[in-house]
């Protein structure tokens, strides 16, 4: 009997692989405790990390991420690019931030502490802490780990940018030494810039948390054990594989929610966890709906969505700062105790910071070096989930006549900026911190958008698809996603993206003019003899007349054209145009006369930035100039007996 | 009752005063022709020749609006530049013309006591305006003192209120001390503006030119009959906003999108503003019976 057990034991266990096999390389192992002091603002730390030479080169230092040292002081490179500490918040003692290493060692080796130094990478500021090295006695050896010790003191900033404090209210992201990723033996390792996200590789966190006993506590992953310490105080541990950072948050006003979600196809399960302020617990069930619609719309349109868990943290309005900022399955949202129910703000952060978890959590691309592919990919998907869900015209804004899509807004953003940069650009090179939105966030999606427009919505379904298949918990660039792009559609996309990721230039077509003038049939001398024009005399010789419609190309960027072409009786022409030229002529010999003319008229060229010049009438329309005069005449007479009063 | 009979005089002397009326609709239209015009230019230029506007006609489309400020914004700003330059320069004219509302309502309302002779309305009204415009514009300037104690008192109510929301805890609590705050801030600006009303009448009645003091004693006059000069103004005040409700719900039904219908809503409007200028003759002539009332004693 026994024989046959273990063999039909080892026969499952084989079979059973697949099922726990891990989804991502774990290069890091992080297991930490950690200690809230809520008098101090600061959490004490103890980490023990492991981490993989995954490289086939020998390693002899380390660097590190020391992420809280960006609101250190005013010339930190992160506070120098922002410039300065928020207006708000009057920087004493208590409100800057920092990480402190109290010791670093090899566990059961050398101690490191004194081997710590700040480095600059990106720009050579001397008064930078954000990243530290560690000279190590003996390299690292290809393949091989190394076990490290660190005691660290996270003093929390005053909240303004993600991590922080606000009266009782905490978010500890960023807070522990977090180690770079060795890329082809080199590290990548970028200082804390005001434009920038992160980079990281993935692995295994373990952590305990501490806090006294009345907080109520949040964090990436799943909460495996709860201790009472007898003490006045709690702890927390939580555990995730397969992630690459871990935030957490705990505050005495949350409110704690849990319930759990399925999806049949893709099969999902997971639990979701709500941390509401009790000052926005109205908020509740529009947190919860978009949350489920934010799950289903992403696991349906590039697959399933794989921890057990997922983590919504609402924070106070006063640290709204912490708000609309995801971390690996937990992210912060934005509310207030007074939100109209049309203004779809904590609906579109939700589904927004949830979407993360997909670009920015399992595709995890480098966000300093290519910020696109987490905003730009995310800001696509948030705007077609939005008006799936909430109306495509309707999307941000619904109240009463007020209809503003989240399409819409991010469009104003597009074609109303002084385009100085293009999409392709490191996080802190860009020209601004507004140019570093608009480019990332608002032209990337648009850019999508308009692709899905010209591939079909099918073919682009699936690009996404394959994408995040394809690439997800390895760490892609903007080359995989072209790859992909162009594998899937079988079409050389190198025109498009080489135009609107690589340059910053303008796409604008617009009808330059329309116009209809009667021929004129031969009339003067020829050949010696004298001829009138026959309608002179006949009444009943039909008139001609030559239409012309002329196309010009306003701004850098090409793009093939479509135009439409609507005589006064009806008659539709269309025509097509590479669009390569600085203009093109239509003309046409017909019995009647122009009536419009329309370029694009299937609007695929999203970001053409004056989309008014894209069509033309013969004959102004003069009823709609006079609807919206009067009114802005009624509204100022109105005004008029107010001040009149 | 007292108040009661004021607010009936009041209404019933603005709708015995059809010219006055009208002369006030007529300035109202004239200003604002001026923006019509501006605009009307501006959008035939812009949005004339193209389609993509006609969506406008049915409902307000902000992709339309944003490209519209993007691209073709310059102008509006000059727009709204004279907007302001027009509402500086209304604002010189409705000083010049309480003047007039005030003399008129006082000559009549002397007619009817037999004090004076009736005499014709454009000469009583644009005299009495040009008489006084003087004295009310001192006015205007010295109640810079009175609004200077508004936004004190507004001031004074934020650094109480501030430390109950100190720690953001409550943010209920933080949305209602704001609504507080705009609530006593509006109570206050009402409360100076009917002060000035009464300022402008006596000056009238008395023909004085000691018009700080009768900012002075007529600030003392309203604390000392606080609630029924408030009870009046804000009745007078509730007429304005049934007026706005009706005109709102009218201007709801009427869809706009071809000339007719326009037209319609226009004219509307129109009967909107003069029914506001009955309701500023109302104000007057309901204050001036008030104040007469409380002389007569």
């Amino acid at each position: 009997m026994k024989k046959p057990m273990f063999v039909v034991f080892v026969f499952l266990f084989i079979f059973s692989l697949p099922c726990f096999a891990a989804m991502s390389k774990h290069i890091v192992d992080y297991r930490i405790k950690a200690k809230l002091t809520p008098e101090e603002k600061a959490v004490i730390g103890y980490e023990i990390l492991t981490w993989l030479n995954n490289s086939d080169t020998p390693v002899s230092e380390l660097q590190f991420h020391l992420y809280l040292n960006a609101f250190k002081n005013n010339r930190s490179t992160f506070l120098k690019e922002r410039g300065g500490i928020s207006r708000s918040i009057k920087p004493d003692e208590q409100n800057w931030g920092y990480n402190e290493i109290r010791k670093i060692k090899i566990k059961n080796g050398a101690d490191l502490t004194t081997a710590v130094e700040y480095i600059q990478p990106d720009d050579g500021n001397k008064d930078d802490q954000t990243v530290m090295r560690v000279l190590l006695p003996e390299p690292v050896l290809p393949h091989k780990k190394i076990i490290l010790e660190i005691e660290f003191y996270a003093k929390l900033p005053k909240v303004f940018a993600r991590a922080g404090f606000e009266n009782n209210f905490y978010m500890a992201s960023q807070w522990f030494p977090k180690i770079g990723v060795l890329q082809e033996g080199k590290w990548n390792c970028h200082q804390y810039h005001s434009s920038s996200e992160f980079f990281a590789d993935f692995g295994v966190y373990e952590v305990e948390i501490t806090v006294p006993e009345e907080y109520v506590v949040g964090a990436t992953g799943k909460r495996v054990k709860e201790i009472d310490n007898q003490d006045g105080t709690k702890t927390y541990i939580y555990y995730q594989e397969d992630i690459h950072d871990f935030a957490w948050t705990a505050c005495p006003d949350f409110v704690e929610f849990h319930e759990s979600y399925s999806l049949d196809d893709p099969p999902v399960k997971t639990e979701i966890i709500l941390l509401i302020h009790r000052s926005h617990l109205k908020l509740k069930k529009r947190y919860l709906d978009s949350l489920k619609n934010g799950i289903e719309f992403y696991s349906q349109n590039y697959g399933a969505y794989p921890y057990p868990t997922i983590t919504l943290v609402d924070p106070p309005l006063k640290a709204a700062g912490a708000g609309g900022m995801e971390y690996p399955t937990l992210f912060t949202t934005l509310g207030a105790w007074f939100f109209p129910k049309g203004l779809l703000i904590p609906e579109m952060v939700t589904i927004h910071e949830f979407g993360h978890g997909y670009w920015y959590g399992m595709v995890a691309s480098n966000e300093f070096e290519e910020p696109w592919l987490d905003e730009g990919i995310n800001s696509y998907s948030e705007i077609k989930a939005m008006a799936k869900y909430y109306g495509e015209d309707r999307s941000m804004l619904n109240l009463g006549p007020l209809k503003i899509s989240d399409f819409t807004f991010q469009r104003a953003r597009v074609i109303g900026s002084g385009r100085l940069d293009p999409i392709l650009k490191k996080s802190w090179e860009f020209y601004s911190g507004g140019s570093y939105g608009l480019n990332s966030y608002s032209k990337a999606a648009l850019s999508l958008l308009m692709l899905e427009r010209y591939l079909g919505e099918d073919i682009m379904a699936m690009v996404m698809k394959t994408y995040f298949k394809r690439w997800k918990f390895k760490h892609p660039t903007t080359e995989n996603f072209i790859e992909v792009a162009e594998d899937v559609s079988k079409q050389d996309l190198g025109w498009f993206f080489d135009q609107f990721w690589r340059s910053p230039d303008k796409l604008d077509y617009a009808i330059g003019r329309l116009r209809s003038t009667e021929v004129k049939e031969p009339e003067g001398i020829f050949e010696g003899q004298y001829k009138t024009d026959p309608k002179d005399k006949e009444k009943n010789v039909e008139k001609i007349y030559k239409n012309e419609v002329s196309i010009i190309r306003k701004g850098e960027l090409v793009f093939p054209q479509d135009v439409l072409i609507i005589f006064e009786n009806g008659e539709e022409i269309r025509e097509k145009w590479d669009g390569k030229d600085r203009w093109k002529k239509f003309k046409y010999l017909r019995p009647y006369k122009l009536k419009s003319a329309q370029i694009d008229p299937e609007n695929i060229m999203i970001l053409d930035i004056d989309h008014m010049n894209n069509s033309r009438l013969m004959k102004p329309n003069k009823i709609l100039p006079l609807k919206h005069a009067l009114g802005l005449m009624l509204d100022f007479q109105k005004l008029l007996t107010w001040i009149g009063m | 009752m007292k108040i009661l009979k004021s607010y009936g005089y009041g209404v019933k002397r603005a709708v015995l005063e059809p010219k006055m009326v009208f002369v006030l609709w007529l300035i109202n239209i004239l200003f604002s022709s001026v923006i019509f015009f501006l605009f009307s230019k501006y959008l035939t230029d812009a949005l004339g020749n193209s389609p993509a506007a006609e969506g406008l006609l049915k409902k307000f489309d902000f992709n339309i609006f944003f490209e519209l400020i993007i691209h073709k914004g310059g102008p509006l700003q000059m727009i709204f530049y004279a907007a302001m330059i027009l509402a500086c320069l209304f604002f010189l004219v409705s000083i010049f013309l309480n003047g007039g509302i005030l003399s008129v309502l006082i000559s009549s309302r002397r007619s009817s006591e037999n004090q004076g002779e009736g005499r014709r309305f454009s000469r009583v009204f644009f005299q009495g305006a040009g008489h006084f415009f003087g004295r009310f514009f001192r006015l205007c300037i010295y109640s810079l003192i009175l609004w200077i104690a508004v936004v004190l008192i507004h001031l004074l109510l934020n650094f109480a209120l501030k430390p109950l929301t100190a720690d953001g805890a409550n943010e209920k609590l933080m949305f209602y001390l704001i609504l507080i705050q705009v609530a006593v801030g509006a109570f206050f600006v009402f409360l100076v503006h009917m002060i000035l009303d009464y300022a402008c009448i006596k000056i009238v009645i008395e023909d004085s030119r000691s018009v700080f003091r009768s900012l002075f004693q007529m600030t003392g006059f309203v604390f000392r009959r606080f609630g029924k000069t408030l009870a009046l103004y804000y009745l007078l005040i509730m007429t304005g906003a049934g007026l706005c409700v009706i005109h709102w719900l009218i201007q709801k039904s009427i869809q706009t999108s071809s000339l007719l219908p326009i037209l319609v809503a226009f004219m509307v409007g129109q009967v909107f503003i003069l029914s506001r200028s009955w309701l500023k003759i109302s104000f007057q002539a309901a204050q001036l019976d008030y104040y007469s009332s409380t002389l007569e004693k």
